[in-house]
C-alpha cells in the first residue's frame, strides 16, 4: 500500500503557498527585487570597481551595494508571512482546521515555515546572483564564494528577526503588533550597527561590537573589506576582525538562528494552544 | 485549476514582470553624464593623452573630435600610466611624446587597441561589455601643428543595456507562452463558472453531469 504520510504536510504547504503568495504578491515583489537590485547599484557600482581593491573586496562591496532596498523588501515579505499570515491564521480560527490535520505539530510549523521564510529566499537569491551576474561577470564569476559571502551574511539578521516575530507571534497571537515589533527591531538593529561602525572608526573603545557582530555578521565583514581594501594596518585599529572573525561570527550567528526556532518548534510542539 | 497549470501559470507571471523590470531598467539612465572638453595644439609628429577613464558595462562612451588637419585618435584599453610606463622603458632619449614610440607601442602591444580613427572630424560611440580602464590617445601625422577640439562624455545607464533587454526579450515571450494556458482556463471559467475544462476540451457543468449520470447507469445495469 501507497504510504499517505506526507500528504497532509503537502496540502498545509500547498495552502500556505497559496496564501502566503496570492496573486499578485509574489509578482510584485520579484519586480521589485529587479528593478531595486539595479536602481541602487548602478550610481556607485563604477566607483567600487574602480581602484586597485582586490576581486573578492569588489565582490563583497558589490554584493552588499545590490542588497540593501531588496533586502528590505524580502524583510517585509517574510515579516508580512510570518506576522500578518500567521496571526490572522490564528485571529481567524484557520490555524484550528490546520492542527484538526493528521499531520504532527512540528510538520505543519516546517510547512508554514518552508512557505513564509524558505520560500521567499529563493526569488530573493536567484534573481540578485543573476543580477549581480550581468553587472559584473568578471568579478563575480570568480569570486561567487565571496558574493555567497555576503548573502549569508546580510540574511542572518532577517532571519533572526523572523524567528523573533515567529514566537511573538505564536505567543500573543496577534499579528499586526508582531509585525510592527519586527520593523522596529529591523530598523534598530540595523541602525545601531551603522552607528557602531562609525564608532569604531575613532579612538574610543567600542563595547559590544562583537555582540552586534553576531547579530548582525555583515557588520564584521564590511568592516574586515573596508579595512582590507584600504591596506590599513588592523594593529592600530581599536576594532579590526581577521577573516576568520568574520566567519566566527557568521557561525555564531546562524548558530543563533538556529537556537531561535529551535525554541519555535518546541514552543509551538509543547506550550502551544489555541 | 490542475496544481502543475498553477504552478506554470505563476512561474509565467514571474517571468513577465521580471522582464518588464528589465526593460524598464533598460530604458532608464541614471541622469549621470559626465562630460570633459577641451582644446590641445599637437606638435608636427607628435600625440597627447585626451583622457583617460574607467568604464563599466553600465557607462556609454561618447567622443566628438574636431581638429583643423588630419588626426589620428586611438583608444586604447589600458590606464595611461601603463603606456607612459612602457615608453619610458622603450624610449631612454627623453622624447616620449614623439610619434614614432606611440606607433611602437602600438605595434608592440595590438589587443591594447580598442579602435584608430583617422579624420578631421570623429565621433565615437563605445559601450563596453566588461570593466575597462580607457585611455584616450590623439596624434599628430602631419609636419606641422594641429589644433584639436575634443568631447567625451560618459552617459551612465542603469544597467547594461545589451544585455538586459535581450534578457527581457526572452523572458516576457517565455512567461507570456508559460502563463496563457492557465489565463485561457481562468477567463472561460470567469466568463461561464458553469464551464469545466478536460484535456484542454470545454464542456458545461450539465454536460458533465449528464455524462457522470449515464455512467453511473451503466455501471448499475
Amino acid at each position: 500500500m501507497k504510504s499517505d504520510k506526507g500528504r497532509p504536510f503537502l496540502e498545509i504547504f500547498g495552502l500556505s503557498l497559496s496564501e502566503d503568495y496570492r496573486f499578485p504578491f509574489l509578482e510584485i515583489f520579484c519586480f521589485l527585487y529587479a528593478i531595486g537590485t539595479f536602481a541602487f547599484v548602478s550610481s556607485v557600482s563604477s566607483s567600487v570597481v574602480r581602484g586597485t581593491s582586490s576581486g573578492e573586496t569588489v565582490a563583497y562591496n558589490l554584493a552588499s551595494l545590490t542588497l540593501g532596498f531588496p533586502l528590505f523588501i524580502f524583510v517585509i515579505l517574510i515579516l508580512k508571512n510570518l506576522a500578518y499570515g500567521l496571526g490572522s491564521d490564528l485571529e481567524r480560527g484557520i490555524f484550528q482546521t490546520l492542527l484538526s490535520y493528521p499531520a504532527r505539530r512540528n510538520s505543519i510549523l516546517t510547512a508554514k515555515l518552508l512557505s513564509g521564510v524558505g520560500f521567499a529566499v529563493l526569488p530573493f537569491v536567484g534573481i540578485q546572483i543573476s543580477a549581480l551576474y550581468i553587472l559584473a561577470p568578471s568579478v563575480v564569476g570568480p569570486n561567487l564564494p565571496i558574493v555567497l559571502l555576503a548573502f549569508a551574511a546580510n540574511l542572518s539578521e532577517p532571519l533572526l528577526l523572523a524567528g523573533i516575530v515567529l514566537l511573538m507571534t505564536l505567543v500573543i497571537k496577534r499579528g499586526a503588533l508582531a509585525l510592527v515589533t519586527g520593523l522596529i527591531l529591523y530598523f534598530g538593529v540595523t541602525n545601531a550597527g551603522l552607528l557602531a561602525l562609525f564608532a569604531a572608526s575613532g579612538t574610543t573603545p567600542i563595547i559590544g561590537l562583537d555582540i552586534l557582530s553576531t547579530i548582525n555578521p555583515n557588520l564584521a565583514a564590511s568592516r574586515y573589506y573596508s579595512l582590507y581594501s584600504n591596506n590599513t594596518q588592523a594593529g592600530t585599529l581599536l576594532w579590526a576582525p581577521s577573516f576568520g572573525d568574520v566567519l566566527l561570527f557568521l557561525g555564531a550567528g546562524y548558530l543563533i538562528v538556529f537556537s531561535l526556532f529551535l525554541i519555535n518548534y518546541l514552543y509551538f510542539s509543547r506550550r502551544f494552544s489555541l | 485549476m490542475k496544481r502543475w497549470m498553477t504552478v506554470m501559470t505563476r512561474g509565467g507571471s514571474v517571468l513577465i514582470v521580471i522582464g518588464l523590470a528589465l526593460l524598464l531598467v533598460s530604458f532608464i539612465s541614471s541622469g549621470g553624464t559626465s562630460a570633459s572638453q577641451g582644446s590641445v595644439t599637437i606638435h608636427d609628429r607628435s600625440w597627447v593623452i585626451l583622457d583617460s577613464i574607467v568604464l563599466t558595462p553600465q557607462t556609454d562612451l561618447i567622443l566628438k573630435t574636431n581638429a583643423d588637419a588630419r588626426v589620428d585618435v586611438i583608444l586604447l584599453q589600458i590606464e595611461s600610466t601603463t603606456l607612459d610606463n612602457w615608453i619610458n622603458g622603450y624610449d631612454a632619449s627623453g622624447d616620449t611624446l614623439n610619434l614614432a614610440n606611440l606607433q611602437a607601442f602600438v605595434r608592440a602591444e595590438p589587443e591594447a587597441v580598442l579602435s584608430n580613427r583617422t579624420g578631421v572630424n570623429l565621433l565615437y560611440q563605445y559601450a563596453p561589455i566588461k570593466v575597462v580602464n580607457i585611455t584616450i590617445v590623439a596624434s599628430n601625422p602631419t609636419v606641422s601643428y594641429v589644433t584639436l577640439n575634443y568631447q567625451s562624455s560618459i552617459l551612465t545607464q542603469l544597467s547594461p543595456v545589451a544585455e538586459v533587454r535581450s534578457l527581457a526579450e526572452f523572458a516576457i515571450p517565455l512567461g507570456l507562452l508559460m502563463a496563457t494556458p492557465g489565463i485561457a482556463e481562468l477567463m472561460i471559467k470567469r466568463k461561464d463558472p458553469q464551464t469545466l475544462v478536460h484535456n484542454g476540451r470545454t464542456e458545461s457543468k450539465s454536460d458533465s453531469r449528464r455524462k457522470n449520470d449515464n455512467g453511473r447507469g451503466e455501471a448499475d445495469r
